[in-house]
């Protein structure tokens, strides 16, 4: 009789031959069996047939090959034809010349049932971890996009003030430029300092666009455009400014689509959108790599018009693909960017009612995709006020001499137009306090007038003189230098006298006092 | 054994052993064909021709079927405790009744994918480790092993056995649980050139536990095979 005969476990032992060698009393008992039934018996009779299979090509083998077995769950069948679950353990030993294993058991119908529960618990629990988990991130990501929109706004008065400061400077400077090229263009020996003065000129430009972009980040934006301009002309514009940069790095393929797409928009700005995304995705691309490319993509998906850059560089890292739109994120070296161009440029496409979004992982490259609902085709745009018409010379002025009163704080702006505007008779104030006394004595033919001027702007102004002498007030032109006001852009919207944005270029000045003064019939 | 007579080459079938883990697909390892047609890549990437196949339970099977595609390369075959189909048919007994096979995959499931791939995953945190310590639990690869039992246990090759022309000896242990006298019979009487041998009490895998009484019956079968076979 074996030691185990009264141990709280059932023990079996079999041979090789599988045949029952020894049981102990709780086996017997758990089995219900009669010891001398079982004796001699195969092992695999005792086991329901589901569990044969199992014992068979699993637990059997696995026990001679280890020599022990842990934990294996195996079904008994009691001779009523119930089974009986058991946790079984085993060991195989050679104790003679054939193997002996030695098994032993424990029912395990409710450790089977805890650990079902445990089981189920745990992935309950990791169910609600999860939840949890994604219910915590879109609150980060919530506060994240308040904390950018908080940054946005200040950034905007911020650049708001910025441009304004710089657009009235900068005004002189332009014009100045121009007042040059101008005197230069009729001395013969003077086409080096031209071309210099047309590249300051290209720069004051950029000045231009970049305070105008700081401007769009304000989201004072100018009036809607309610023009329409062809996608694939911008696309055309954008390829050929970027071309060469592109193709110093890069094969450049451009697609552009066979029919007209026509978008809400201002020509200059979806260009500088594309522009943009075109030098960013020349810039992602490795040195001196030959496969290297950008595609360029226009086409039609349903009612949008959809704008592709694709690049096939390293692509975009994923912990920072979520924040490169934010304001002033950038991964170029100090210097190099400023942070503001996706940024800016997420902001023109939305103020369009458009998209702007970015697929990348890494080692896959970068798609930038812009998608624009498309509109019907209404006239194009006008050109900007920054194209090389030929300046508008007032024959008018000859006859008689056209009388115009400049308002501008800025002595630099008020002497650059006096001298722009210096075949007209002009008066120049730069303390607009003494507008009104002024207007009330001397006549003028055309106003230009400042909006933004310490102590009486030119919104207190005009409201004056739309009082006592509406005929005068409808001969203002008002100068801005980029409205970050409510006031000012309600006003604006509201007036129907001509409006000029600084910086400006003489011509434009000129068409716009030549347009006044012939309406008044000066 | 064989080795002093023999060139031997030993495999493991993909989804066990060594194989190589990420080879497993489980569409092309949803029938037999998929193991049979690796057997047949084997024979010919080693350029096996007249070999005998020694295969233990269904993988006598497998070898059947990749004989049948390259009857050049196998000379003939040995099926240890085979069987041509495990499930009863009416004029046939295979064992088994279709819920004892359904049965026994929810125990395996039970045995190794339930509750030691669920709760190895919480005692560490490492995928790999988990992999191992569930490896260590079940010598063959948990969710493979279960769809190959799957496929194993629901086969019905009876109408393939007599386009088999290869010699077969066919060795049937009293005491097999899983492949019943009958079905042995049934194999070894269908196969055209087919021979049944008896091994007493060995169980379904007297590869282990008689590996001396299943050599020498081997043994002395190939002994009766043709000198071009040796």
């Amino acid at each position: 009789m074996s030691a185990l005969e009264h141990a709280p476990c059932g023990y079996i032992a079999f041979r090789d031959d599988q045949r029952i060698c020894d049981i102990n009393g709780e086996a017997v008992r758990m089995l219900e069996r009669p010891r001398a039934a079982v004796l001699g018996l195969p092992f695999s009779e005792l086991l329901a047939p589901r569990t044969r299979i199992f014992f068979s090509t699993h637990v059997y083998p696995a026990l001679i090959l280890r020599g022990e077995l842990r934990e294996a769950y195996v079904s008994f069948l009691k001779p009523g034809g119930q089974e009986l679950a058991a946790l079984l353990n085993a060991v195989c030993r050679m104790p003679d010349e054939r193997m002996l294993l030695e098994c032993v058991f424990l029912p395990m119908k409710r450790r089977r049932i805890f650990e079902q529960e445990l089981i189920e618990g745990r992935r309950a629990a990791l169910a609600s971890a999860r939840a949890e988990q994604s219910a915590l991130e879109q609150l980060r990501s919530a506060q994240s996009q308040l904390a950018v929109q908080d940054q946005l706004a200040s950034l905007g008065m911020l650049a708001a003030g910025v441009a304004h400061e710089i657009n009235n400077p900068l005004s002189y400077v332009a014009a100045n430029l121009e007042l040059l090229e101008e005197q230069l263009r009729e001395r013969a020996d003077a086409s080096d300092m031209q071309s210099l003065l047309a590249e300051a000129r290209q720069g004051v430009l950029r000045i231009g666009d970049i305070v105008r972009s700081l401007r769009t980040l304000s989201r004072v934006e100018e009036q809607a455009q309610q023009l329409s301009v062809d996608l694939r002309n911008v696309v055309d514009v954008a390829a050929r400014m970027a071309g060469n940069q592109i193709r110093h790095r890069a094969r450049f393929e451009v697609e552009n689509f066979s029919e007209p797409l026509h978008v809400r928009g201002d020509a200059g700005r979806l260009g500088q959108v594309l522009l943009n995304l075109l030098i960013n995705a020349a810039q992602a691309l490795p040195d001196n790599r030959t496969e290297n490319e950008v595609v360029l993509r226009a086409l039609r998906e349903d009612d949008s018009a959809i704008l592709e850059v694709h690049d096939n560089g390293p692509g975009i890292a994923p912990e920072v693909l979520p924040r490169i739109f934010d304001p002033f994120f950038t991964t170029k070296p100090v210097g190099v960017g400023t942070g503001l161009g996706l940024s800016v440029c997420r902001s023109i496409i939305a103020s369009l009612g458009g998209t702007l979004n970015v697929h990348s992982a890494p080692g896959m490259g970068a798609l930038f995709r812009v998608c624009l609902p498309l509109v019907a085709a209404t006239a194009e745009q006008p050109q900007t006020e920054h194209a090389d018409a030929p300046p508008a010379r007032p024959s008018a002025a000859a006859e008689r001499r056209v009388r115009v009163l400049i308002i501008d704080d800025d002595e630099h702006v008020t002497r650059v137009m006096a001298r722009a505007l210096r075949e007209y008779d002009v008066c120049v104030l730069n303390d607009s306090g003494r507008a009104l006394d002024l207007l009330a004595r001397e006549p003028f033919d055309v106003i230009l007038c400042d909006l933004m001027m310490p102590n009486v702007t030119g919104i207190d102004i005009h409201r004056a003189i739309g009082r006592t002498n509406p005929e005068l007030a409808k001969r203002f032109i008002f100068l801005t230098g980029g409205t970050f006001n409510a006031d000012a852009d309600a006003f604006l919207s509201a007036t129907q006298n001509p409006h000029i944005q600084k910086p400006f270029s003489t011509s434009h000045l000129h068409a716009a006092c030549a347009g006044m003064a012939q309406k008044n019939g000066a | 054994m064989f080795e002093p007579d023999y060139r031997v080459v030993t495999f493991d079938y993909v989804g066990s052993g060594r194989s190589d883990r990420s080879a497993y697909d489980p569409v092309r390892y949803g029938t037999l064909e998929g193991y049979a047609s690796d057997l047949c890549d084997v024979l010919a990437a080693l350029q096996l021709e007249q070999c005998v196949f020694v295969g233990a339970s269904i993988s006598g099977m497998i070898g059947m079927l990749a004989a049948g595609r390259e009857p050049a390369r196998v000379a003939a075959l040995v099926m240890v405790g085979t069987s041509p189909r495990y499930i009863d048919a009416p004029d046939y007994r295979g064992g088994f009744s279709a819920s004892d096979i359904a049965g026994s995959l929810e125990l395996m499931h039970d045995n190794f994918i339930g509750w030691a791939s669920d709760m190895a995953t919480t005692a560490i945190k490492e995928p790999d480790i988990a992999r191992e310590l569930e490896q260590g639990i079940c010598a063959l690869w948990p969710h493979h092993a279960r769809q190959f039992v799957e496929v194993a246990f629901n086969i019905d090759l009876r109408a393939s056995l007599p386009r088999c022309t290869q010699p077969v000896l066919v060795v049937q242990s009293t005491h097999d649980d899983i492949v019943s006298d009958e079905a042995a019979v049934y194999l070894a009487q269908h196969l055209p050139r087919g021979t049944l041998r008896y091994l007493s009490g060995a169980g379904h895998c007297p590869q282990l536990t008689r590996p001396n009484e299943l050599g020498r019956l081997i043994g002395d079968y190939l002994a009766s095979m043709p000198e071009h076979v040796k």
